[in-house]
């Protein structure tokens, strides 16, 4: 539980430090994305409600950060993270570049579902084409830091989840 | 009860994870640009997560200079007998030009508001953007404490158009600027007064824009500057957007593919001003 609410703390923050970070450098045409990178983390984490739930508990802040109208980036969000339980549950992956490999994946799932929801909403708008432009940075950006993130993530994670046999947080 | 309860957990945890992006999606005001204010509860939550990012400017605008001094002493590492001087004397520099920038850039808006006195301006730090790639939202803290801003005012800055209001929160606000898909301002050339609507178009290499519904027979060129046109009444006229950069023909040959670069350096903006009112002058529409 602890663990959980660490990580949405540490999701809210980096979505908004991504944000403001962006804004002081100037750089507007690219972003990481930090928040679907942390879906996609979610769609590989251990247990399926408290993901889901953590991932609910995301959506505001979500949708704050990215600036589109609401509604749409989490329904993304939401089925990319059903895809990627889905996927996850049927593989070992052992190896750390399947994890970065499906992290880049749900982006591409992502952009392509934001594509047609914009082109049920508004099918002469300029931005389809846009998102069909950012599709490429977004997922080799999405395959270089969800591997870091997905680990720091984890590893904040495990601060809060007393091993086995221990007392958890104790002097003794 | 609680049987069935735990029994559906996961499925009742997929339900509300489907549940509440629809409900946004309901709600919401779509692809339009300019949402209606939202609860007190909503406006304090985006407070707290708008001051922690203005938090940040603020910290890097601090350590701009050290940061300065970092790279100029790692350029200077060259020279190593002349380092240190080097990097004093180029911190000095960099501190200098800083200085004369943020006066001349000060300059500008004091000589804007000057040029502008029918315009009421209300100034707004820029304090974040959004984490999407496709849209092109900044995040402003309004620095006047009586402001009252609504959806859809003109932001703009001594160089030209910045864009519109999106959302309104207590002290801050979203703008949707003019290179974002969702964004339209009426808009002519200023050499003929052809007249169309400067459409975003979110690339992601640049901040350019359309100008949609120029018709054929409409005389625009190169380097033909476009302004607001005063209809719609959202933008006061004759405010600059940008310059025509490219034309060819549709191929449906009815109106032109006309593509503009904005008059605004929007990797550059610190602060904007949003037009809360004009005074308009007698026998004159906005």
């Amino acid at each position: 539980m602890v663990g959980s609410v660490a990580v949405w703390i540490a999701g809210v923050i980096l979505m908004c430090l991504e944000g403001a970070l962006l804004a002081a450098f100037g750089i507007e045409q690219w972003s990481l994305q930090l928040g679907l990178i942390i879906v996609c983390y979610l769609g590989m984490r251990r247990g399926f409600e408290s993901s889901a739930w953590l991932l609910v508990a995301l959506m505001m802040p979500l949708e704050w950060t990215t600036g589109g109208p609401m509604g749409g980036y989490s329904m993304g969000a939401v089925i990319v993270f059903l895809l990627l339980r889905l996927v996850a549950s049927q593989l070992e992956a052992r190896w750390s570049a399947w994890k970065a490999m499906f992290c880049a994946i749900a982006v591409l799932v992502h952009h392509a579902l934001i594509a047609g929801y914009w082109l049920m909403v508004a099918p002469d708008s300029p931005i389809i084409t846009s998102v069909f432009a950012t599709m490429l940075p977004a997922t080799v950006s999405a395959c270089v830091v969800s591997l870091p993130l997905g680990w720091a993530l984890a590893r904040l994670e495990d601060q809060f989840t007393p091993r086995e046999g221990t007392q958890g947080l104790s002097f003794g | 009860m609680n049987d069935l309860f735990e029994k559906h957990r996961e499925k009742l945890a997929v339900f509300v994870l489907i549940l509440i992006p629809v409900v946004m999606m309901a709600t919401s005001a779509g692809a339009d640009v300019g949402q209606e204010g939202s609860s007190r509860a909503v406006g304090y939550t985006r407070g707290v997560l708008y001051t922690g990012q203005l938090g940040v400017v603020q910290l890097l605008g601090g350590t701009q200079g050290l940061l300065g001094a970092w790279f100029s002493s790692e350029l200077a590492e060259e020279n190593e007998r002349l380092r240190e001087e080097n990097a004093l004397l180029r911190e000095e520099k960099t501190r200098l030009i800083g200085v004369l920038q943020e006066n001349a850039r000060l300059r500008k808006q004091v000589g804007f508001k000057d040029a502008h006195p029918e315009f009421d301006l209300v100034p707004a730090r820029v304090i974040a953007r959004d984490t999407s790639p496709y849209f092109r939202v900044i995040s402003i803290k309004i620095t006047q404490e009586d402001a009252r801003l609504l959806p859809r005012m003109p932001v703009v800055v001594a160089g030209g158009v910045v864009g519109q209001i999106h959302k309104v929160y207590d002290g801050w606000a979203d703008v949707i600027i003019l290179s974002d898909p969702r964004s339209n301002i009426d808009a002519l050339s200023q050499r003929n007064r052809a007249q169309g609507v400067v459409q975003g178009l979110g690339k992601e290499r640049d901040y350019t824009a359309r100008v949609a519904y120029l018709s054929e027979k409409d005389d625009v060129q190169i380097g033909d500057t476009m302004v607001t046109s005063g209809m719609g009444g959202i933008f006061p006229r004759e405010l600059v957007i940008g310059t025509v950069t490219s034309t060819s023909p549709d191929e449906r040959r009815l109106f032109q593919r006309v593509v503009i670069e904005p008059a605004v350096d929007f990797s550059r903006l610190d602060m904007v001003y949003v037009i809360t009112g004009v005074e308009r002058p007698r026998n004159e529409g906005m």
